[in-house]
């Protein structure tokens, strides 16, 4: 199942939004080795506060969190305009209404365990997702960071992602990527997951 | 930014891109924020458009702007609505564009809200547009209607993204008044787009001379757009070289 989750809907779903704190921890601390701060096993950022709209994949029955990322509209306060702001300018201060960022994309250490396509499922149910809820909400494109190997998984699910910019400064290098979210492209995406499975259900878009 | 085109009428549909230069040129040229709700509601053509922004001077005091009929406003703070009213309440807690049906009224108060609103003309059709800024400042921009289920529906599908173009152009409107505009920062790339517009050249033969592609050359553009408060490329020029930003 698919949940949106804005802070109108946290309490709610405040068992979720703990094992995705949770979830960041281990991909982006110990997995990744990002410099991320994280207290009591939970990562949280102050782009958290920011009311951001959560995207998390769950299993069948809404219980167990298999993937999240995260969105905040441009205009506002954004990760990457305050993390790449000197090295990669030209990406990170795009701003406009219908640009938004996407940040701390993740996968469950499950999926990661199984085999490529697994996680090339689950990206892409995770990505028709926000395709849906992108045209939705009259967003046209999404910037966001990539590793070489997300960058080479959007784009292999269908993503025209464009690299503007790209820093080593972290360590591992960092691509910026703006991509174009359209009818079009998010049905293309859908058609490539229904041959991917037949349990194409476990994409329905359940509103939260 | 003046626009010497006259005002349309009413009567007149607008296009798309008209509607938006004029409702552009509302925000920009109406002297009170009253004026500019009002002549933005006439343009939409919706019975109403609201404003809120909190956080703004004094954070008890929401910042409004409406053209809820007098009677209504007064109704609303004499039964203390305030506290009941999900579309102010919730609003703050939402990011993305909301329509009201999609709202879950759970106590009879709410719903006793509900149904005085439509009494006094308010709904049932409605919208909500939450906005940002980078100092981190809200806003919500509410349109609402009584039309038919499939006037408002087909509304709402053909100006959404219109919608959300005015209500941010509102908001920075309002936080430039509040918190003074800062001079607009453009990046290397933005103004190499914009010089190549000012040359006159489209996005597909920016996209090839800078070696990117269409789709993201018109972000850069729209980026500019939004900095500049313009509509257009060519808007966003002029503004552009009078602010020293761009020189040929």
């Amino acid at each position: 199942m698919i949940m949106i989750v804005e802070p109108h809907n946290a309490e709610k779903h405040a068992y979720l939004l703990e094992q995705m704190f949770r979830l960041r921890a281990r991909i982006f601390r110990d997995r990744l080795g990002w410099d991320v701060a994280v207290k009591d096993g939970k990562e949280r950022d102050k782009y958290d506060d920011q009311d951001p709209v959560y995207i998390i994949y769950t299993d069948d029955r809404g219980h167990k969190i298999k993937g999240s990322l995260r969105l905040l509209p441009t205009t506002g306060p954004t990760l990457l305009a305050d993390f790449f702001s000197d090295t990669v300018p030209d990406a990170v201060h795009i701003m406009a209404p219908t640009i938004w960022e996407c940040t701390r994309f993740c996968l469950d250490d499950d999926v990661w365990q199984k085999d490529k396509e697994e996680i090339l499922f689950a990206s892409t149910v995770l990505l028709v997702a926000l395709g849906d809820l992108a045209i939705q909400a009259g967003i046209e494109s999404i910037i966001g960071n990539f590793d070489a190997s997300a960058l080479h998984l959007w784009r292999r699910i269908g993503c025209e992602v464009e690299v503007l910019g790209s820093t080593s400064r972290y360590g591992r290098p960092v691509y910026l990527g703006i991509h174009p979210i359209s009818e079009a492209i998010v049905s293309r995406i859908k058609k490539k997951l229904r041959s991917a499975r037949s349990a194409f259900a476990e994409a329905r878009v359940v509103a939260a | 930014m003046l626009i010497d085109k006259p005002m349309q009428t009413m009567a007149g549909s607008l296009s798309k891109d008209d509607l938006l230069t004029e409702a552009f040129a509302i925000v920009e040229n109406t002297q009170d924020m009253d004026g500019v709700v009002s002549k933005l509601r006439d343009i939409l053509k919706v019975d109403h458009v609201v404003y809120y922004s909190s956080k703004l001077e004094a954070p008890t005091v929401p910042y409004i702007r409406l053209t809820y009929p007098g009677s209504w406003v007064k109704r609303y703070l004499q039964m203390g609505y305030g506290e009941v009213d999900l579309v102010l309440r919730e609003g703050f807690k939402r990011t993305l564009p909301f329509e009201w049906k999609e709202m879950q009224f759970v106590s009879p108060a709410e719903a006793a809200f509900q149904s005085d609103a439509l009494a006094h003309g308010i709904g049932p059709h409605g919208y909500t547009i939450p906005v940002a800024s980078r100092h981190g400042y809200r806003g919500l921009f509410v349109v609402c209607s009584s039309q038919s289920d499939e006037a408002w529906a087909k509304f709402l599908s053909s100006t959404k993204s219109e919608l959300i173009e005015i209500a941010n152009r509102l908001h920075s409107r309002v936080v430039a008044e509040v918190f003074g505009k800062d001079r607009p920062h453009l990046t290397a790339r933005e103004v190499e787009c914009l010089r190549w517009v000012a040359l006159g050249k489209d996005a597909t033969e920016i996209a090839a001379i800078l070696e990117i592609s269409p789709h993201t050359t018109r972000d850069y553009l729209k980026s500019v757009h939004y900095k500049l408060d313009c509509v257009s490329s060519a808007q966003a020029v002029t503004k552009a070289i009078r602010l020293g930003l761009l020189t040929l």
